[in-house]
């Protein structure tokens, strides 16, 4: 298996599957957690649309045509949720209204 | 705890884990599905309207017609190869489908040999992707898995609904 056949079901599944476990009773969990949690969360969201839209337009073959959209296509959903987990893990913390 | 309970917390589990892990998939053979469904209004495929201009048994042979499109392609997407002929006897007409990236496909009548329309085939695309073919044969069953899942998500989603109080 090629590795960015092995990226693409790394973006399928294992990042959804660690997002799960991360939001496993995310209210007992620190705010660090819960903000990697998030991030990650609304980073993969967003590669699923990207990825989706990049596959399909124009829909023709994407593999031996321009590399940008053939790395989009394998390497967005796995790098979507690391970025956007590693941002929410990077922003300050909110203060809560007491 | 009840068996029934026991049964209940499980399903919500391997609802709520299956949702998650098949999304991806899912929204990809949905989308894909949706687009091949319209196909001809979506202009993803060429559709020619065209009466026979003579009779089946007067066709030019099917290398000369292969020769013809060839020459309306192109020598780069005619190194491709031919993918395959589909002839059409109530339309007079043969679309002889190449093997290139964008799938082109040139519609020749049978009797005279003119070309009557060359376009791409974006359907034969979508619908590797829908199958997951694009990504090697093993892939298929990706998408197996994901029917398979969608039945679960199904089943367990109307038990869930059905019996809600019965995890708690």
């Amino acid at each position: 298996m090629s590795l960015e056949n092995l990226a693409l079901l790394m973006g399928l599944f294992v990042v959804p599957a660690v997002l799960l476990a991360i939001g496993h009773r995310l209210r007992r969990r620190p705010p660090l957690w819960r903000r990697v949690f998030w991030g990650g969360v609304i980073g993969h969201s967003i590669a699923i649309l990207v990825m989706l839209a990049v596959t399909m337009t124009p829909p023709i073959a994407w593999e031996g045509g321009p590399r940008l959209r053939d790395a989009a296509v394998h390497w967005s959903l796995v790098l979507g949720g690391v970025v956007g987990g590693t941002l929410g893990a990077a922003l300050p913390a909110r203060r809560r209204r007491s | 705890m009840s068996r029934l309970r026991t049964f209940s917390r499980w399903t919500f589990y391997l609802h709520l884990w299956l949702g998650l892990l098949a999304t991806g998939v899912i929204l990809l053979v949905s989308i894909t599905g949706i687009l091949l469904n319209h196909k001809r209004p979506l202009g993803l495929m060429p559709d020619v309207a065209h009466t026979p201009s003579g009779s089946f048994e007067s066709s030019l042979p099917l290398a000369e017609l292969a020769r013809r499109a060839e020459a309306a392609v192109g020598p780069e997407v005619a190194a491709a190869g031919i993918d395959r002929m589909d002839v059409r006897p109530g339309d007079g007409l043969v679309k002889v489908r190449f093997d290139n990236r964008t799938v082109l496909e040139v519609d020749v009548d049978l009797n005279t040999g003119r070309v009557l329309h060359v376009g791409e085939r974006n359907d034969v695309f979508l619908e590797k992707l829908h199958s997951g073919e694009i990504f090697g044969d093993g892939w298929v069953l990706l998408t197996d898995a994901c029917a398979v899942a969608l039945t679960i998500l199904l089943l367990s989603g109307y038990w869930l609904w059905l019996f809600p109080r019965a995890r708690s």
